[in-house]
C-alpha cells in the first residue's frame, strides 16, 4: 500500500489504521469500531469496502473518503492524508464549569455557524493531536454556542488535558457534527424512552430539549443512570423539567449505595433515586408500541446488551437510536 | 412483462417490514442464536436484509460460490441439516405472520430449499 506517496508493507486482515499505526505514523484516530469518523483517509487507488464508508457525507464518498480503522489494507493500493482544512474547523473555550469533581461543562464558539442537531457529536483534536469524540448537549441557538459535558476518566489524556490546560479564551481543532442519534419532529406523538449512563446524559438532555422545543406530545422517560449520587449531575435541572412538564419523567439511579440515600434532603426534590442498573431498570418497565422511540447512549457495553434487549421486547430496530462512543482503551484500569 | 416474485410480495418495503420479525425469532431461537450472537446488531440486521431479499427473489448478485463462501465458517462451526431447517421454519412463519398468499410463500420456500447445499457446504 502506498501512503503519502511511500509504500507499506501490508499484513493480511490488518486493517489501513493499524498497518500506519504498527508503521509507527502519526495518524488521527480514536474509536476504532467505525463510529467517530476521525481516521478518515483519501482512497487513490483500490477497493475501498462499504463497511469503511458507513455513515459519511455522499459528498465523501464520492470523492473516495474511508474510515482507516474499517479499511482491510490489503484492498488499497493507494491512499493520502485529507488536507486538515477540510476536515477541521476552529473554535474558542468560552466558559469552563465543574458539574461535579470530575464532571465538567464546555462551552465553545466556533468561528464560522455551524448547522447542527442536539445529539449529535463532534470530535476534538487537542494541540497534542489526541482526538475524541463528545456530544452536543444543547440546541442550536443565534448565539452560536456549543455545550459538551467532560467526565475526567482515570488514564483518560484528553479529558485531563480538557480539565487541566484547556483554558477560556483557548482555541481548539473540532471535526463534525457527526452521528445520527438526535431528535426528530417526525416522532412528535409518539412515547419517547431516553436511557444514558454517566456523560451519556448529555446528548439525551440535547435530544430531550429538542423534543421540548419542538412541542413533543408523547411522554418522555428519562432513565439517568451513574455511579453514585455525585454522577446524577444534571438531577436539578432533570427534576425541574419533571416538575414543569406533564408528559416528562425523569427516573434517577445509581449502581453503588455509597452515599446513604436518607442523607439527600426529602424537602428538595419528590423524585426519587432508586438504587440498580439503569437499563435493567428500564427494560423491566419497558411497555413497548410499535411507536416507541428508544435512546440508548454511555458506555458501549450497556448500549449493546440494551439495544438487543430492547429489540427482543418488540422496539423495531429502526426506532433505537444509539451514540455508540466506545472508549475501549481507557478502560484498562478499574474505575 | 409479468410481476416478478419479489414486486409480488412486496419489494424492499417487505424485506423492511419482515427483517425485525425474522430476527427476532432467529434470536430467540437457542439452537441457532449463537450463529447470529455478534454484539454489531446493524451489520446483523443488514445481512438479514440480504438474506430476505435473495429468499424474495429480489435483485441480488450472490453466486452459489458467494453462498458456500459465507456460510463455509458456520459449517466449521457445525452448521448441519437442523439449523437450515430452522432457518428455513422462521422464514415461513414470518411470511405467515405477514400475511403472504400461500402460493408466494412457497416460492420463497423453493428459493430458500435451493441453497440448501451451498449453505451447508455439500
Ligand atoms: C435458508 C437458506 C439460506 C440463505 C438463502 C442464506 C443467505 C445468506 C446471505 C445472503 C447472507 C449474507 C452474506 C453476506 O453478505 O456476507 C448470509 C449470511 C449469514 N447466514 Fe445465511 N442463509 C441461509 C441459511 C442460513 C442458516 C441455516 C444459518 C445458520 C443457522 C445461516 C447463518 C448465517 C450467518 C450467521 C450469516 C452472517 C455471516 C457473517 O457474519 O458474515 N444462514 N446468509
Ligand atoms: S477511529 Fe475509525 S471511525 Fe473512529
Amino acid at each position: 500500500m502506498i501512503f503519502n506517496n511511500i509504500s507499506y508493507q501490508v499484513k493480511k486482515n490488518e486493517s489501513v489504521l493499524e498497518c500506519l499505526l504498527r508503521c509507527e505514523l502519526k495518524i488521527d484516530y480514536s474509536c476504532k469500531t467505525g463510529n467517530c469518523q476521525s481516521c478518515l483517509l483519501k482512497s487513490i487507488a483500490g477497493d475501498v469496502d462499504k463497511k469503511a464508508q458507513k455513515g459519511l457525507k455522499p459528498t465523501a464518498i464520492e470523492q473516495g473518503f474511508f474510515l482507516a480503522c474499517q479499511q482491510q489494507a490489503e484492498a488499497i493500493q493507494k491512499a493520502e492524508s485529507i488536507d486538515n482544512e477540510l476536515i477541521f474547523s476552529h473554535a474558542r473555550l468560552v466558559n469552563k464549569q465543574l458539574f461535579s469533581n470530575d464532571i465538567c461543562q464546555l462551552i465553545i464558539e466556533p468561528v464560522s455557524p455551524l448547522y447542527y442537531h442536539a445529539g449529535q457529536f463532534i470530535n476534538l483534536k487537542n494541540s497534542q493531536g489526541i482526538v475524541r469524540s463528545y456530544s452536543i448537549a444543547n440546541i442550536p441557538s443565534e448565539q452560536q454556542l456549543i455545550e459538551l459535558h467532560i467526565h475526567k476518566k482515570t488514564n483518560g489524556a484528553m479529558s485531563h488535558w480538557l480539565f487541566n490546560e484547556f483554558n477560556v479564551g483557548d482555541n481548539i481543532d473540532f471535526q463534525g457534527p457527526i452521528g445520527e442519534c438526535f431528535y426528530t419532529s417526525e416522532n412528535k406523538n409518539k412515547p419517547m424512552i431516553l436511557i444514558g449512563t454517566g456523560t451519556g446524559a448529555a446528548p439525551l438532555i440535547g435530544i430531550v430539549r429538542d423534543a421540548l422545543k419542538s412541542g413533543h406530545q408523547g411522554l418522555i422517560l428519562f432513565y439517568h443512570g451513574a455511579r453514585n449520587i455525585e454522577g446524577l449531575y444534571l438531577h436539578d435541572m432533570l427534576s425541574n423539567l419533571d416538575k414543569s412538564h406533564s408528559n416528562f419523567n425523569y427516573l434517577p439511579s445509581i449502581s453503588h449505595n455509597d452515599d446513604l440515600l436518607s442523607n439527600l434532603g426529602s424537602n428538595d426534590s419528590a423524585i426519587k433515586i432508586v438504587v440498580g442498573r439503569c437499563n435493567e431498570i428500564a427494560i423491566k418497565k419497558l411497555q413497548p408500541t410499535p411507536q416507541t422511540i428508544l435512546y440508548l447512549c454511555g458506555n458501549p457495553e450497556m448500549v449493546n446488551t440494551t439495544r438487543k434487549k430492547a429489540f427482543l421486547a418488540g422496539i423495531a430496530s429502526k426506532n433505537i437510536y444509539i451514540d455508540p462512543f466506545e472508549y475501549k482503551d481507557l478502560r484498562k484500569s478499574e474505575r | 412483462m409479468s410481476e416478478s416474485l419479489f414486486d409480488k410480495i412486496g419489494g424492499e418495503g417487505a424485506v423492511d417490514a419482515a427483517v425485525d420479525i425474522f430476527y427476532r425469532k432467529v434470536l430467540n431461537d437457542d439452537s441457532i442464536a449463537h450463529f447470529f450472537d455478534d454484539t454489531d446488531m446493524d451489520g446483523q440486521i443488514a445481512k438479514q436484509k440480504s438474506f430476505l431479499t435473495m429468499a424474495f427473489g429480489g435483485p441480488n448478485e450472490y453466486t452459489g460460490t458467494d453462498m458456500r463462501k459465507a456460510h463455509a465458517p458456520l459449517v466449521e462451526k457445525g452448521l448441519n441439516e437442523s439449523h437450515f431447517g430452522a432457518v428455513a421454519g422462521h422464514l415461513q412463519a414470518t411470511l405467515q405472520e405477514l400475511g403472504v398468499p400461500e402460493e408466494l410463500t412457497n416460492e420463497v420456500m423453493a428459493i430458500a430449499g435451493s441453497t440448501h447445499d451451498d449453505v451447508l457446504g455439500l
